[in-house]
């Protein structure tokens, strides 16, 4: 009988584990759908088809779709612009730009989504200037998640066009065509599944925000459910989590295809076409380009904390406030990272030591709660909570389960997997399987095998994983509020999110500058360890 | 009188501080086919690239139909109003247009339909038209770029390595159907290789490149017969089939070797002291010298012969009888100076 490798048992278990996890807030919802309990005073909840034909469910519906539909655009734009100026043109700079426009993927989009608030609201400086009175609603929340996903795009589409050698274009040239046309076919078909997918990827991310749609006030589904969570109206809750659902499925599933296509194009080492200045009217674009994504993304919400800050110290305010929701974010964010992290270890191993079944079965469940709103995880974690506490007959018990943070960490476990599921995943494959043999051939035990080999191997992939984990936690706003407010856990995200809504923006300033210095430091490590 | 197709006059370039080209100079005639060869790096593709107008070389003239389109780092004709056919190594076709489409995409609209078609029976692509090119093999991709170049009625058709991506086995008949295309064309072309066999079999004339400090340089041009049978140096002489370079002592038109004396041809100069021997340069003989090696090349055998002047492959139609044979040359020897 031939034995199998260590850890493949507990890494099977794991995966099993990992399957029934990102189950349980499906299971609650659909339970949810199918037999919600009665209201407080006995009366028959509402049904959701009831609910779906009321005025205003169609155009909910309507304008997340107009949200995506818009940044995805916008995003296509802006983000193509970017990447041709990174890649293709003699642009002084162009490069070192190019990286810079990458950082507004770091800063979470509610203190965007604040910031641009607060400059273009009533007494705002950049809306006494533009002569605004407020910049709210739809076509805020347009700007702000246009500039956030817009690094998307240009990474998706700039490793496409490092993939697209220069011949067919330079064919075309030689055959007569204008710049256009040459681009028109000798690029754009290859680069046609990049930009379908960074169109994609931008859709799914616009319909799933929270934190700036709330911020901004955008009549879109994502905070529509919250404030029924909020208000306790489970039904309508209920019914717009199934309709975010019913958008975001579809987007997560072309992604995936599209993702695939992608990936398989371009020649092996093709040659890069030499770098051409641009003319004038590319050049203004791609100027303002950069304005828009450098300046909402980056400057003016750093800016903005920092004058906030300033403001404060001008006033002789105390900052003592801020140490406790820093301890709170420091260990919520240590103990989601732990957790987070030995949830991904057993896809992650099943990816470079598994039969095919199992390593799929792994990484599918790694990946796909990501494709679900935060708020829509938090939601379903609420309900499985409800629904099983109800079903032991004790619902008494709900309160202080949902105090106690276990459906907190479950929902920050679920939502930063697939973060947690790259690095571990890449430094498993590193490990060869071959070296079990060895280790056998050689009379060494299992244990010896693990603690020598497989721990070393996997490390280096643990720390980034938690670094990654860490990071995207202290940032991360839908399931802390959700799951976390029964806690008595006030963290940095919380404390921005009581300021704002108040709009007590100036308060909000150290929090906001915390979480800035927090998610830009991470984004540095984190690609670090990736060149090394 | 029609104008040169293409003359090139002192062109240098360099990367940065690396010398890629060093006065190039050189033309092709109306009709002619010439081959450039040379080894990988030694320049040859950026002076592809120079001619077809996707780079600016740092200095010399070049001239395409009597037009100057560069001059000393200036380009005064781009890439896009030069009429030049550009056929490239990987062949490049429009993946989203049939062959066709491709064929015609350089055509002047509207698309003269019945030229089309011309060019498929042209290049052996007839019924093969709404095909997609990846539907196709290597060989018939190839005609494909060849037909779209000519479709656009170029003044100068340029070839990169043509024959890089294909099965040896099927590079004769491919070699032979291009130059068939090509000639049936009339129009001239350069074509790109390092491949000895393809130069020497396809082309009119032969540009020989060869690496030295200041860049790749134009070593020799001349008849491919001429660049194979009387090679300007030992490099050139390498570069155009298997070769080795004998020494001696030069008395008039007589060659010292320590295999005995050679006569040289009265055409080598006068300075040259070392002969080109090739594998065709010898009859086997009854003789002394130790055979190491007997190889079937068809029709006839390689065998490699030891003497006191190194270790040859002779070209023989028999294998030898004996683990000795003796050397009769064939002929008076080339011979170039000694480096």
């Amino acid at each position: 009988m031939v034995r199998r490798p260590p850890g493949t048992g507990a890494a099977r278990a794991g995966i099993v584990a990992l399957g029934l996890l990102v189950v349980v807030p499906a299971l609650g919802l659909l339970v949810h759908a199918v037999d919600p309990p009665a209201d407080p005073f006995g009366g028959a909840p509402p049904s959701l088809a009831t609910l779906l034909m009321a005025p205003g469910t169609a155009g909910l519906v309507l304008r997340t779709l107009a949200l995506a539909a818009g940044v995805s655009a916008g995003s296509v734009v802006l983000g193509t612009l970017l990447a041709w100026s990174e890649h293709r043109l003699d642009l002084p700079g162009a490069r070192w730009l190019g990286m810079l426009t990458l950082l507004p993927l770091a800063l979470p989009s509610y203190i965007v989504a604040g910031t641009v608030r607060s400059a273009m609201g009533r007494g705002g400086w950049l809306g006494s200037a533009l002569g605004l009175d407020g910049f709210t609603g739809l076509p805020a929340a347009v700007l702000v998640l246009t500039v956030a996903t817009t690094p998307y795009v240009q990474l998706v589409v700039g490793a496409a066009l490092t993939r697209i050698g220069a011949s067919t274009e330079e064919a075309a040239r030689t055959l007569g065509a204008s710049p256009w046309r040459a681009f028109r076919h000798g690029t754009l078909p290859a680069l046609r599944p990049a930009l379908a997918y960074g169109a994609l990827i931008s859709l799914l991310y616009a319909a799933s925000d929270f934190g700036a749609v709330a911020v901004l006030d955008a009549p879109v589904l994502t905070w529509r459910l919250f404030e029924a969570v909020t208000h306790q109206d489970l039904a309508r809750a209920t019914l717009y989590a199934l309709l975010l659902l019913a958008v975001v499925a579809p987007l997560y599933t072309g992604g995936r295809w599209l993702r695939g296509r992608d990936e398989g194009r371009g020649a092996s080492n093709p040659r890069p076409p030499d770098r051409r200045r641009p003319g004038l009217l590319l050049a203004v674009a791609v100027g303002l380009a950069m304005g828009v994504v450098l300046g909402v993304g980056l400057v003016l919400p750093v800016g903005a904390q920092l004058a906030w800050v300033w403001d404060g110290i001008q006033r002789n305010l105390t900052f003592a406030p801020i140490l406790e929701p820093v301890l709170h974010s420091v260990g919520v964010a240590s103990v989601a990272a732990v957790l987070t992290v030995l949830l991904a270890l057993a896809p992650a191993w099943g990816a470079g030591h598994e039969r095919s079944g199992w390593r799929t079965a792994g990484e599918q469940l790694a990946y796909l709660p990501s494709a679900v709103p935060g708020v829509l995880v938090a939601f379903g974690l609420l309900l499985a909570g409800l629904g099983l506490t109800r079903g032991l007959g004790h619902p008494e018990h709900y309160a202080p389960l949902l105090a106690s943070g276990v459906l907190l960490m479950a929902g920050l476990a679920l939502r930063f997997v697939a973060e947690a599921f790259g690095p571990v995943r890449a430094a498993a494959l590193r490990v060869d399987p071959r070296l079990w043999d060895a280790a056998r051939m050689l009379g060494a035990p299992r244990g010896r095998y693990l603690r020598s080999v497989v721990l070393p191997g996997l490390s280096p992939g643990v720390a980034s994983a938690a670094v990654v984990v860490f990071v995207a936690v202290v940032k991360e706003l839908p399931v802390t509020l959700v799951l976390g407010s029964a806690t008595g856990l006030r963290p940095l995200p919380y404390r921005v999110w009581d300021r704002y809504s108040e709009a007590l923006w100036h308060d909000a300033g150290l929090a906001g500058l915390l979480l800035v210095a927090v998610a830009l430091v991470g984004m540095v490590l984190v690609s670090r360890r990736r060149h090394t | 009188m029609t104008a040169c197709p293409l003359r090139i006059d002192r062109l240098s370039h360099a990367y940065g501080a690396t010398p890629v080209l060093h006065d190039v100079s050189f033309d092709v005639q109306p009709g002619e086919v010439v081959a450039l060869l040379g080894p990988s790096g030694v320049g040859k593709t950026t002076l592809l690239r120079a001619i077809a107008g996707l780079m600016v070389p740092d200095a010399g003239a070049l001239w395409l139909h009597g037009e100057r389109v560069v001059d000393d780092g200036r380009i005064t004709v781009p890439a896009e109003r030069r009429r030049v056919g550009l056929v490239f190594q990987d062949y490049a076709l429009f993946p989203h247009l049939d062959v066709a489409a491709n064929i015609a995409f350089g055509m002047p609209r509207p698309i003269d339909a019945q030229k089309v078609q011309q060019l498929l029976d042209l290049t052996d692509l007839s019924g093969l038209g709404t095909r997609p090119p990846h539907a196709l093999s290597g060989g018939q991709q190839q005609r494909v770029a060849v037909a779209r170049a000519l479709a656009a009625d170029p003044a100068l058709l340029l070839l990169d390595e043509p024959f890089a991506n294909v099965d040896p086995a099927l590079r004769l008949e491919l070699g032979e159907r291009l130059h068939r295309i090509v000639a049936g064309s009339g129009k001239a072309a350069l074509l790109i290789t390092h491949d000895r066999d393809e130069a020497l079999g396809l082309a009119d004339r032969v540009v020989v490149l060869t690496p030295s400090e200041r860049g790749g340089v134009v070593a020799q041009v001349d008849r491919a017969e001429t660049v194979y049978r009387q090679p300007a140096s030992g490099v050139v002489a390498g570069l155009t089939g298997p070769t080795a370079l004998v020494r001696g002592r030069r008395e008039r038109s007589t060659l010292h070797t320590k295999v005995g004396p050679w006569t040289l041809d009265e055409q080598a100069p006068t300075t040259a002291t070392a002969a080109v021997v090739r594998p065709e340069s010898f009859t086997l003989v009854d003789g002394d010298f130790p055979v190491r090696r007997v190889r079937w090349a068809p029709p006839g055998w390689l065998v490699q012969v030891d003497t006191p002047a190194g270790v040859w492959w002779v070209a023989t139609d028999a294998r030898p009888p004996g683990p000795t044979v003796g050397l009769r040359p064939r002929g008076p020897f080339w011979a170039v100076e000694a480096e």
